[in-house]
């Protein structure tokens, strides 16, 4: 039987024998685990960026820096919160690359889930445009710990700050994302700059 | 108006929404290009201090205090002392450019800005000018300064409408006053002084942007661990008054918080003007908060949309 790790929400439950393997340079034993972490990878991709296009890029970008660093990952059980680091660092610069070259990301369209939770159309279209005010340093945070459920100090860890900047990042995102659901009960005021 | 709990909800349920799989072609490109991706080995020093003989460490010595040195007589601004930070620069304010709404991110110095978001500013709005550089908000009521951490206020200045109070303390939830606090400056000046306990100062006369009002000064006792406080949902709050849509306030950062609490009377409406400090602030710093005070006006609000920077 494989030596499962990391097995939880969020986690592949990776295989450690396939990625000694995959440091030694087996790119076999590679491709299963990507296989395995790109779709993990590529949902926390899209939920920080908000753009299909972006996202890819940012998990490819992702992938080759998991394969080129590997060999220095010391302790696989550490693969998955290893991995969302390097992805974190991945979606900073296609944020940054987005910045450089569009004025503004185009909003997703949304997806309505088989088992309808939110409230209406509106909540979500105020929690996109709410979103997307957030910096990717704050929308990282929310996403980590509301969508993958870390607690704080593995937040911590992936984006590489102290446990009070998580906190403070984390207090100020919902804030804002608490403002952005009330903004349709009261009258437009005003955009602040993207 | 949504709780705290209702708003993790609706954000956690927004954020399993979505797309999920990696398409095919995204991770077959990814392997197309591992041959001609090295792999990066883990990568030790060859000879460790420890091995060397002693020449040999002086010279490493030598060398790591001569590029201190160096990084020091760059990054050490001429006449800055050594050890403890001095005050930021302070910049004359240019003669009154337009305010312009307060926006994500840092706050040029000397730039003079505006809160006017309803969930905060009663009457028209509040224009200010950002007295030194640090400043920088992740959320457009909030400004504060982090001088130990970036990310983190050790400082803030953010408007409130407050609507009730309290009795004030580190377990807030279910306290609320009853009946609840007046309508009047004095009303509430008076209120939170005395959740303030005995001892303290009474509260003072201000004049704010010409507007006659109240302060009171209160404090988080040091030895209070606020990490055991009630939580707002989200993060533990040394709760005194209710900020209606902002829920409980004012935030909390730390054990001996010090907030100094603006109460003004703005053609009838009750505004208030919360700032904090924590044990530490330098008195330059805390000295920024009152420029900012001091520089307050109330403003009508145009009619037509304000602009964004």
């Amino acid at each position: 039987m494989p030596d499962l790790v990391g097995c939880r929400k969020g986690g592949t439950g990776v295989d450690a024998e396939l990625i000694g393997r995959a440091q030694h340079g087996d790119e076999e034993a590679f491709a299963s685990l990507a296989v395995g972490a790109g779709d993990r990878l590529h949902a926390v991709a899209h939920r920080i960026l908000r753009d299909t296009d972006l996202a890819e890029d940012a998990t490819q970008q992702a992938l080759l820096a998991i394969w080129r660093d590997l060999p220095q990952l010391r302790d696989p059980a550490r693969f998955d919160a290893w991995s969302y680091r390097l992805l974190v660092r991945a979606c900073y610069a296609e944020g940054r690359r987005a910045r450089q070259w569009t004025p503004n990301l185009h909003i997703l369209p949304a997806d309505s889930p088989a088992g309808e939770d939110l409230s209406s159309v509106v909540d979500r279209d105020q929690l996109e445009r709410g979103f997307r005010r957030l910096s990717i340093d704050h929308r990282a945070v929310v996403v980590l710990h509301h969508y993958l459920d870390l607690p704080l100090d593995e937040v911590a860890d992936v984006v590489g700050v102290p446990v009070g900047t998580v906190r403070s990042r984390l207090h100020h995102a919902m804030r804002g994302l608490r403002a952005a659901l009330e903004a349709d009960a009261r009258p437009a005021a005003r955009e602040v700059a993207q | 108006m949504s709780t705290d709990r209702d708003v993790t909800r609706i954000v956690r349920s927004w954020l399993e929404e979505g797309v999920s799989a990696l398409p095919d072609r995204v991770l077959d490109t990814v392997l197309d290009q591992l041959p001609a991706t090295p792999q990066r080995r883990a990568w030790w020093p060859a000879r460790r201090l420890l091995d060397m003989n002693i020449p040999a460490r002086l010279a490493v010595a030598a060398a790591a205090v001569f590029a201190l040195a160096v990084i020091g007589a760059i990054a050490i601004p001429k006449g800055g002392g050594v050890g403890g930070s001095g005050p930021s620069p302070t910049v004359t304010p240019s003669p009154s450019p337009p305010p312009v709404a307060v926006p994500l991110g840092d706050l040029a110095p000397g730039a003079t800005y505006f809160w006017d978001d309803p969930c905060c500013v009663g009457a028209g709005r509040i224009s200010f000018t950002m007295p030194a550089t640090g400043w920088f908000t992740f959320d457009p009521i909030f400004l504060g300064k982090g001088t130990r951490n970036p990310d983190h206020f050790d400082l803030y200045i953010s408007p409130h409408l407050v609507g009730n109070l309290y009795t004030g303390g580190c377990h807030w939830r279910n306290t609320a006053l009853d009946p609840p606090v007046g309508p009047t400056v004095d009303d509430l000046a008076t209120a939170l002084n005395a959740q303030a306990g005995p001892g303290a100062s009474p509260p003072t006369d201000v004049d704010v942007g010409g507007h006659l009002g109240k302060k009171v000064e209160l404090s988080i006792p040091a030895n209070l661990d606020v990490s055991t406080c009630d939580s707002d949902g989200t993060f533990p709050i040394f709760g005194r008054w209710n900020a209606g849509s902002n829920g409980a306030a004012p935030w909390t950062y730390g054990n001996g918080q010090h907030n100094t609490v603006y109460i003004v009377d703005v053609d009838g409406s009750r505004q208030v003007i919360d700032t904090m400090y924590l044990p530490g602030t330098s008195a330059a710093e805390r000295a920024e908060i009152d420029q900012i005070v001091a520089s307050i006006h109330f403003e009508k609000r145009p009619a037509s949309p304000s602009p964004s920077p």
